[in-house]
């Protein structure tokens, strides 16, 4: 038959196992989980054993780069009113020679609450790739054009390639006029956003 | 006697089971992804995810593995696990329909004392070194209430919606319950097995004070992730 009641311990044997459990407990965790965890290392156990490798701090959870909670978009808001006239000179023939070739990367600072604009020069038909993105945050940006005229009215009439919410944009551009053509980027954050454009391609940067 | 290879082999089949699930306490990201995205009832893949948490849930089953240790009756096994089953479910349903929200790194660390407890009271600790002995079933019956708010926790953790709420929270038990029976089946085979060696008295002390010793690991983890937070 076998005995099945649990041994009676004396006390001694009682807090020697109990003793003995606390200091293996809290040699297990302080070698061990604390660096493998947390990455805490208080005796150095966690570099020489490479514990603390397995530590990974944790990530906050990935934000999308665009939210849903953006004002939405709509196709009236896109290019000068309406009612501005449409320059003559966007049907003038396109040159038979575009400007050379070229590429650039520029670094724009967008101060917040701000808005600002990137222009170069193209000529009609003239070809440009380009690319931005933030440092840090997501810009409302208006990728448009102004026609080079010879008698500019008081209200400036443009046209609205794309705007949207972005922190990144690539894209190639074939100039439906010539004139000056960029970006307004506008900074509705609390802090300055810094955006780098890389552009390749038939331009002039504006100013030049 | 082959007992010794009887044991190697069920000691084989459960640590090639437990390697499957080995660092999944809690909830692990596709379950999470799955518990976020979740809208409406879902009641077989909440008992999945039941189930799951019970068997990797190492604070739970070591809990358990202290229960049964001197436990050789069936009737005495299924009535103290049924004591724990209540206690868990109550504070489970509570916990998660009144909304009641305890840190979950304080309540793991109240699990993972119950360990330690448990381990104490199977080495004759209370009634040798207090005089007393608490009531076990009692005992059991209020830490089985801990883990059930521990249990909530890790469901509470996910703001799935209101729909649904009850098929999934009762899903989520049923499977917790399904997990729990499974993790006793094998926790059973090996005590059940290793009982009839000499070497379960010899080694019964050793044993106990190693679950004492795991409790404490699980208290220092617990804590730290509480003042770390």
């Amino acid at each position: 038959m076998i005995d099945n009641h649990p041994p009676v311990l004396k006390s001694k044997q009682i807090i020697k196992a109990t003793v003995a459990a606390f200091i293996l407990g809290s040699v297990i965790f302080i070698t061990i989980v604390l660096p493998a965890e947390y990455g805490l290392d208080p005796v150095g156990t966690g570099k020489l054993l490479g514990l603390s490798n397995l530590y990974q701090p944790e990530v906050p959870a990935q934000q999308p780069a665009v939210q849903a909670d953006y004002p939405l978009l709509k196709l009236d808001e896109l290019g000068s009113d309406p009612n501005v006239p449409v320059p003559t000179e966007i049907y003038n023939p396109a040159p038979v020679k575009q400007y050379d070739e070229r590429q650039d990367s520029v670094t724009i600072h967008v101060p917040a609450g701000k808005g600002l604009e990137y222009k170069m020069n193209v000529l009609k038909y003239g070809q440009v790739k380009y690319e931005w993105v933030t440092e840090n945050g997501v810009l409302y940006f208006d990728f448009h054009g102004e026609p080079s005229q010879a008698n500019p009215g008081e209200e400036e009439y443009y046209q609205s390639y794309t705007a949207a919410y972005s922190n990144n944009v690539i894209g190639t551009f074939l100039a439906p006029f010539e004139g000056r053509h960029g970006w307004y980027f506008k900074n509705k954050t609390d802090s300055e956003i810094v955006v780098n454009l890389r552009i390749t391609g038939q331009y002039r940067l504006v100013g030049e | 006697m082959n007992f010794k290879k009887q044991l190697l082999y069920r000691l084989i089949v459960l640590l090639s089971l437990a390697t499957t699930s080995a660092f999944a306490h809690g909830v692990d990201d596709n379950t999470k992804q799955f518990l976020i995205g979740n809208e409406g009832s879902a009641f077989v893949p909440f008992l999945y995810i039941g189930a799951k948490h019970m068997i990797t849930g190492y604070d739970h089953i070591l809990f358990l593995v202290g229960v049964i240790f001197f436990l050789y009756k069936t009737k005495d096994i299924l009535l103290y696990v049924s004591l724990f089953t209540i206690g868990h479910s109550i504070t489970l349903l509570l916990g998660v329909l009144g909304n009641i929200s305890i840190n979950a790194f304080l309540i793991d660390a109240v699990i993972a004392f119950s360990i330690v407890y448990k381990g104490f009271d199977n080495l004759g600790g209370f009634k040798q070194l207090f005089g007393f002995q608490p009531h076990t079933k009692v005992a059991v019956l209020i830490f089985g209430l801990f883990h059930g708010f521990g249990l909530a926790s890790k469901l509470q953790d996910f703001n799935f919606g209101k729909d649904g709420l009850i098929t999934n929270l009762i899903g989520f038990n049923i499977g917790v319950e399904i997990g729990q029976f499974l993790a006793l089946i094998f926790v059973l085979l090996i005590i059940s097995t290793w009982r009839f060696s000499d070497s379960f008295k010899r080694f019964s002390t050793l044993t106990n004070t190693l679950l004492m010793a795991a409790g404490i690991v699980l208290i220092g983890y617990q804590l730290t992730g509480y003042f770390l937070q």
